[in-house]
């Protein structure tokens, strides 16, 4: 059923401090109880003013190099992600690819689609494999998302980042297709000299994460023959906690399949890596020959569906990153709104 | 100081500050952290990239409280010596609680931001220390 | 081997010199010595000009021809620089020069203006005297890198804040009594260790200020020396000696081996011992290397310098006075100007001229300066004849 190129290694990154919604709620003078309920997210991560998409990607990734027990210079490929790459212009690619020391022979890029960009370098790292022009590539999704002061997104815009390296040997999860479903739907944008983002409201719903999600999961079960009983894992990506429960109402998936990559609540959305760390947090919990189904959601607007795999190797390549999802996820220190603003260089100078 | 908007200077220290990588004397086997070409030891001018596991200890370590032009986005912050496992020492950043710093713990490199002297000069990254997790 | 004497002293006072530019301060300091030495202009073969950082302090460099400049001469004069040891090296390099038997008059001349910068941008440059690319780079400072000393010699040797203290509570007592210092003001231990902190455990007062000054001695032959009918002051001995750029390649960070060899060195050429020196000038550019000093110039054993401060044997009654003059945290530390001033103040104790500061009886003295973090060290001993 695999198309004999998959994952042979994988990894994450969480910053260590966390803000709560009460306490962002505090400072706006929000009801902290009604804004956790309608959106299921508590608590958030934030990057420290020394961190940004480059460290959090390079950290990522030396968690996936540990798992895969690759040498790095086998990377073909680097590509970063990201809603909030340092540059506008010079590829966190390649810091990337100098921190890693993997040399000089490869192609790089970043990648830009909003919260989906991750996945788009993974279609790309994996294909790089499959047509044949190089033994691993390396894909990741990492951001510092920001919301605007006192905006609703205030509350779940977060920083992580999650990291895959691509093969066909060792491979502790097997792709069995990607699809993807693109169209222009303007549901959230951020114009170039610009902050912070906008968006459209409730027209980011309907129109936009939920047409696309429903449909390029349709297209891919079309395209593999399975159902959707058929996985024992679904990941969608996860603005906040209510969207994806109700993708998977309409899709008729059940509550135990999205448990294992359901991670908003304590982490808030990481953007270009949020459905690739729900997808970490599942493969940490997945067994051999189990099925994953990933969907991810970037506006502007596409979908990108994986479906998986899981192989027998996995197991024992676990084993070899001791800072894996959890670990990561119960790695906490509460900041307050004043150091939040601080260390996300929000206060003018 | 006109040398810090210098991207040529720092671009050829990326593989030491990045990677941890220093060298190695072919002859007598001393390493070295930063690289050098030239071996104090045994005077021998042969010597090969040696990366460094990134763990080691702290010490000494202080707590700056004063920071010099381009530091200022922090009031406060640790700077430590740090022993590698393999010898040689290092000074950098220690993240970490005031309360936790103490000679002879065991910190693990990062890779950070180290300064940003404005909003259009290049970002300076190299490793900071984090007390072992 | 001919003798080399210190004829002549010229300080200007030590402080924020708001009125007074880089050349002012210079000339002015000149002008004194060559007037203390009763040598004429016309008669000075050299200049040696110590400066750590004109060039980022005054966007200034070719001090020399500066100098030389604003005095209307042509004779060879050139910058030396060793950071802070940049004066104690221009008087080396003076004294050198007339034991060659090239010269027989020559200027040693240090100062600094470091008023003219923010203090973010003073701590910046003073940094360029640690290592640029490993030290500077990763946002350390001065105060930093001593602290990191200070962190281990209290590690190693039981060594105590309050000990370090009383280095800043004496100097200043000193300091007190001399009317070219910065700061004249008594301070109590309290005052040290409640004062602003700096860089951990170094506190504002156990660091030395930023200050504007200029020192200048006249070095000469025997002959020239006789002039002004002043005691005769013979440099007996001079040592210099450098270390690694950054702290953390050296062998120890509790000691300053450069300090050890060239004092050793200072010793033999001078033949005295330890025990021999009745009065010292040494570079407490924080409290701590006052401390250090003590155990590397042979004072005391490695490891008893805390005890040494606290049982008052540095005092000026004490067995061996140290910075009589207030040192650099209390005189000021305009940081070319020290090493010159070191010896100045030295020259006033051995002549009898440092009024309420004199230490009595004072025959053999010596001046102790270090550049950076230790990575240069000049001593130098002189002698009443």
């Amino acid at each position: 059923m695999g198309k004999g190129v998959g994952i042979i290694g994988y990894g994450c990154y969480i910053p260590e401090n966390r803000i709560k919604v009460e306490e962002i709620a505090r400072v706006w003078g929000g009801d902290a109880e009604r804004i956790k309920k309608g959106l299921l997210v508590y608590e958030k991560a934030v990057a420290s003013e020394d961190e940004d998409t480059a460290t959090i990607a390079v950290e990522a990734a030396k968690n996936a190099l540990l798992m895969a027990g690759i040498n790095a210079e086998e990377i073909g490929c680097v590509y970063v992600g990201s809603e909030s790459h340092p540059y506008a212009v010079k590829p966190t690619a390649t810091i990337v690819g100098e921190a890693l020391n993997i040399g000089n022979d490869y192609t790089a890029a970043d990648l830009e689609f909003a919260c989906k960009a991750g996945t788009a370098g993974l279609q790309a790292a994996l294909s790089h494999v499959l047509a044949g022009f190089m033994e691993c590539g390396l894909a990741i999704g990492a951001d510092t998302a920001q919301g605007r002061p006192g905006d609703a997104l205030e509350y779940t815009a977060a920083s992580g980042g999650a990291a895959f390296l691509t093969g066909k040997k060792g491979m502790v999860a097997e792709l069995i297709d990607t699809v993807s479903f693109s169209s222009d739907t303007p549901d959230f944008w951020r114009r170039a000299k610009e902050d912070y983002p906008m968006h459209g409201a409730r027209f980011t719903g309907t129109p936009a994460y939920f047409k696309h999600i429903i449909s390029a999961t349709k297209l891919l079960l079309e395209r593999t023959g399975l159902n959707i009983k058929d996985f024992d894992h679904v990941i969608f990506h996860q603005p906040n906690g209510k969207f994806p429960l109700r993708a998977a109402k309409i899709l008729g998936v059940e509550k135990k399949q999205i448990e294992a990559g359901f991670i908003v609540p304590y982490v808030g959305n990481t953007y270009s890596s949020c459905s690739l760390l729900g997808f970490c947090s599942a493969l940490d919990k997945a067994k051999a020959n189990e099925l994953i189904l990933i969907v991810s959601y970037g506006s502007g607007s596409g979908s990108d569906a994986f479906a998986f795999e899981v192989k027998d190797a996995i197991e024992e390549k676990r084993g070899r990153v001791k800072k894996n999802f959890e670990w990561y996820l119960e790695r906490k220190r509460y900041i307050d709104y004043a150091t939040y603003v601080r260390m996300r260089g929000k206060l003018l100078r | 100081m006109p040398h810090r908007k210098s991207v040529s200077a720092p671009w050829r220290r990326y593989k030491a500050r990045y990677c941890l990588i220093g060298k190695r004397c072919k002859d007598c086997g001393a390493l070295y952290f930063p690289p050098v070409i030239y071996c104090k030891k045994c005077g021998s001018k042969n010597l090969e990239d040696y990366t460094f596991s990134g763990k080691g200890k702290i010490f000494s370590y202080t707590i700056i409280r004063t920071p010099p032009a381009g530091f200022e986005e922090r009031a406060s912050y640790a700077i430590g010596i740090i022993q590698l496992e393999e010898g040689p020492k290092v000074l950098g950043e220690i993240i970490a609680e005031e309360k936790d710093l103490d000679i002879g713990k065991e910190v693990r490199a990062v890779f950070r931001k180290i300064f940003t002297s404005n909003s259009k000069g290049i970002i300076h990254y190299a490793l900071k220390w984090k007390l072992e997790e | 081997m001919r003798d080399v004497f210190v004829a002549g002293t010229g300080l200007v006072k030590f402080g924020e010199l708001w009125d007074k530019g880089l050349r002012e301060i210079g000339v002015e300091a000149v002008l004194k010595a060559l007037e203390d030495a009763k040598v004429d202009l016309k008669e000075v073969d050299a200049f040696y000009v110590g400066t750590m950082s004109s060039g980022r302090f005054a966007g200034q460099e070719h001090c020399g021809a500066l100098i030389t400049g604003e005095l209307g001469i042509n004779v060879p004069s050139m910058r030396v620089e060793g950071a802070c040891a940049s004066g104690g090296l221009a008087f080396r390099e003076a004294y050198l020069s007339i034991l060659s038997g090239k010269f027989d008059v020559v200027v040693a001349l240090g100062m600094e203006k470091m008023t003219d910068l923010t203090t973010e941008e003073v701590t910046l440059t003073l940094s360029a005297a640690a290592d640029q690319e490993w030290e500077s780079y990763y946002g350390v400072t001065f105060p930093g890198l001593y602290a990191l000393m200070a962190r281990r010699h209290m590690h190693e040797y039981g060594t105590k804040r309050e000990q370090m203290a009383m280095v800043a509570v004496k100097n200043h007592e000193n300091a007190a009594l001399n009317p070219f210092a910065q700061f004249r003001n008594k301070i109590t231990v309290e005052d040290v260790l409640n004062s602003t902190p700096v860089a951990d455990p170094l506190n504002l007062l156990d660091c030395s200020p930023i200050t504007d000054g200029a020192a200048a001695v006249v070095l000469t032959t025997k002959e020239f020396a006789e002039r002004n009918g002043k005691a005769l002051v013979k440099v007996s001995g001079s040592g210099l000696a450098t270390d690694s750029l950054a702290l953390h390649n050296r062998e120890s960070l509790t000691g300053i081996k450069a300090a050890k060899i060239a004092a050793k060195k200072a010793y033999e050429e001078s033949n005295f011992s330890p025990g021999k020196i009745d009065v010292a000038e040494v570079h407490d550019c924080f409290t701590i290397a006052e401390i250090m000093a003590y155990e590397d110039l042979g004072f005391v054993e490695k490891g008893k310098g805390g005890k040494f401060i606290e049982d008052g044997e540095t005092k000026i009654n004490g067995s061996i006075p140290v910075n009589t003059s207030g040192g650099l945290k209390a005189c000021g530390h305009p940081v070319g100007a020290t090493g010159i001033k070191q010896v100045c103040e030295i020259v006033m104790q051995l002549r009898g001229e440092a009024g309420e500061r004199q230490v009595k009886d004072a025959r053999v003295g010596l001046t102790h300066n270090v550049g950076g973090s230790g990575a240069t060290c000049v001593v130098n001993i002189l002698e009443r004849l």
